[in-house]
């Protein structure tokens, strides 16, 4: 789970680290909750997913009290790099003497703490070029991030003794948000040095790793709030389906998330390309198979945009002779308009039976997997829509 | 010879009293693997498919003296159950959960380190030496024996790989599946350096994916070490940067993890890429037969 700003400054709040005043305003509810809660200059940032929303005006600094909900206004409601802005921050503006970079992070399978000399410079780029300006510290699970750790890289990076103190202060906290939260990103960029010494996070990128959420009920909250998404995406999930919409024309129905991404490389190398990831291994494994199929089936015929359709289990820990008798059943329940071409491979456990049970019910497969995604490929092609 | 796995190496089950660990020991009875021990904690003393069944993993060693642990615990248990193998002198662990917490993994990973473990996972599909035994799910169907040393993130993709190696007439001395997350016990590296001491493997198989750095690293020692002829095969070319499809591990982060450093790094390394799966065998074919001439 990905937060938004404000929810990542709300956690670093609670680990005390100082962040600006600041206020969220949402599309329904802003009318006059601007006045008197902020005032001029501020800052308004919309509150969406995507990085770099600063270039694409995602952010608007306000220098008189009248031009504020003008700005609100403006950005709320607005689409930024694809994301409809349903809240913005509206925060005091800070006059930072140094923008600094501080981040934890997992690189491999390590932790590293990075410090960098100047903020707003993507974290990414440490990897590469910049590397200079970058601090990166191994840290040990078991033992934690040093104080001296910090204090060597602040030195390393030119910032003067008298402020190492409050660089250890903000790194302590910001290592026990990432350890304490199952977080697989915690960053601050920039981090504002003001004219005094203190320190004020001004922007907050934090990552909780879906594969903790059991442990983190706020988090698990959090995310389960979200992904309300559309009512298919919604109907996948509550069978268990993985599903990723791309928007090609060759519908991929298949299990085990390797082959799938192979197979959806191999549908582009024919030119073409999928309309959706779909994954069933979860779907099947925990006994949805008849509905998922079905379900799946049913979206992939009513998108008009999709125009043909594989079908692969290539298994070893399923029942493949199961999954055929399911496939056999979906397929004859499908409406008679669709006549969209379904390629179907398998192979693997128990792959004679099924090969039996298609064969008896008149569906066509194919032995070779490649001849499968070549001909749907062609086929979506050709197939007028 | 094989890597990690013989006909003779005792195995134990952390886990079978579940449904997925009784069903996977009795697929494993089947093919031939040593399964010598259970363990699920509170059901010591029994029996099942013919199993003892101990409390501890420590227990089932000492009677028993199993060598390899195949844990089939849920991903929010597999750190206990990791740690619990460590513990009780197991040295080689395969771990098939999937999504099991970033932290525990990496806390697991340094435990490994320190200890020289080969984990095999987590969200690992097994072993297999084909003919000979099994810990995970590779079954009978997709591969035969061979003198291919094969090695995957992915399980299903390798399934696929090795049906169109068998078909013709190629199999493999082991089948090692590293894992789909971007944290792995074994990496590819480690699985080449084993695959190059055993005189059986003549030539290898790397079936990598988008995300990490395990390719590179692998090209990297086969560049300087490699003298057995390889065949490697990435996927997740089509996955764009930043998105994550697949498997957890799956994910181009900025510059790092890209399909074309990959393919360079394992080409400079003389690495021979396949670009579809259908290419595999004829990669490995040719290439069995030059290391021959």
């Amino acid at each position: 789970v990905l937060l938004l700003e404000h929810e990542g400054k709300g956690v670093l709040r609670e680990y005390g680290i100082p962040v600006p005043d600041g206020v969220v305003l949402s599309l329904r509810d802003w009318g006059e909750a601007v006045a008197g809660r902020i005032a001029a200059p501020c800052v308004v940032k919309a509150q969406i997913l995507a990085g770099g929303r600063g270039k694409a005006g995602g952010i608007r600094t306000v220098e008189k009290d009248d031009a504020l909900a003008d700005e609100v206004g403006a950005l709320l409601g607005a689409e930024i790099k694809g994301c409809l802005v349903e809240q913005v921050l509206v925060e005091e503006k800070v006059e930072a003497a140094h923008e600094r970079y501080m981040g934890v992070l997992v690189d491999g399978a390590e932790i590293v703490f990075v410090m960098g000399r100047q903020g707003g410079v993507e974290v990414e780029s440490y990897f590469g070029a910049g590397k200079d300006s970058f601090e990166v510290v191994s840290v040990d699970p078991l033992r934690g991030l040093f104080d001296f750790q910090v204090r060597g890289a602040s030195e390393r990076l030119g910032i003067p003794a008298a402020r190492w103190q409050g660089y250890v202060a903000v790194a302590r906290s910001l290592y026990r948000i990432f350890r304490e939260c199952d977080a697989t990103l915690v960053e601050i960029n920039p981090l504002a040095e003001c004219s005094d010494g203190s320190l004020v996070a001004l922007d907050a990128r934090v990552v909780i790793d879906d594969g903790a959420l059991f442990r983190q009920p706020r988090f698990a909250e959090l995310q389960s709030a979200r992904s309300g998404g559309s009512e298919l995406m919604t109907r996948m999930a509550s069978l268990d389906i993985q599903y990723v919409p791309i928007g090609g024309p060759v519908g991929l129905i298949s299990s085990g998330a390797g082959l799938g991404v192979a197979i959806m490389d191999w549908v582009e190398r024919e030119g073409s390309s999928i309309s959706a990831f779909i994954d069933l291994d979860y779907a099947v494994i925990h006994g949805n198979t008849d509905d998922a199929l079905k379900l799946v089936l049913e979206a992939l015929d009513s998108d008009p945009a999709v125009r043909s359709i594989i079908v692969n289990f290539t298994s070893c820990g399923l029942r493949l002779d199961q999954i055929a008798g399911s496939l056999v059943s979906v397929m004859r329940q499908r409406k008679a308009q669709a006549d969209k071409p379904v390629f179907i491979h398998m192979q693997g456990n128990r792959s004679n039976l099924a090969h039996e049970v298609l064969r008896e019910a008149g569906l066509e497969m194919y032995e070779f997997l490649g001849d499968a995604v070549r001909y749907a490929a062609r086929a979506a092609a050709t197939v007028p829509a | 010879m094989t890597i990690f796995l013989d006909a003779d190496t005792r195995v134990v089950v952390q886990g079978i009293s579940g449904a997925m660990g009784r069903f996977q020991t009795e697929e494993m009875q089947g093919y031939g693997t040593r399964v010598v021990a259970g363990v699920a904690p509170g059901r010591g003393g029994e029996v099942i498919s013919g199993v003892p069944v101990f409390n501890t993993v420590m227990g089932a060693v000492r009677e028993t003296g199993a060598e390899l642990s195949i844990v089939f615990v849920s991903a929010e248990r597999a750190k206990d159950a990791i740690y619990e193998a460590i513990d009780a002198g197991v040295r080689r662990i395969v771990c098939v959960a999937e999504f099991m917490p970033v932290h525990d993994e990496i806390e697991i990973k340094r435990r490994v380190r320190e200890t020289d473990t080969y984990l095999i996972g987590p969200n690992s599909s097994g072993l297999i030496s084909p003919g000979k035994s099994k810990a995970g799910f590779y079954s009978e169907e997709v591969c035969i024996p061979g003198d291919v040393g094969v090695m995957s993130k992915s399980g299903t993709l390798s399934y696929a790989a090795l049906l169109e190696m068998k078909r013709r007439g190629l199999g493999a001395t082991t089948v090692v599946g590293v894992g789909g997350d971007e944290i792995r016990g074994t990496t590819f590296r480690d699985c080449i350096e084993l695959f190059e001491a055993d005189p059986d493997t003549r030539a290898m198989l790397l079936i990598g994916e988008v995300g990490g750095r395990d390719e590179e690293e692998a090209a990297a020692w086969i560049r300087e070490h490699g003298s057995k002829p390889t065949v490697a095969f990435i996927s997740g070319r089509s996955i764009p940067p930043g998105r994550n499809i697949g498997h957890a591990g799956a994910m181009i982060v900025g510059a790092k993890g890209g399909y074309q450093a990959k393919v360079d790094a394992l080409r400079e390394a003389g690495v021979a890429v396949a670009e579809s799966i259908e290419d595999i065998p004829k990669l490995l074919g040719a290439q069995t037969v030059r290391s021959n001439s």
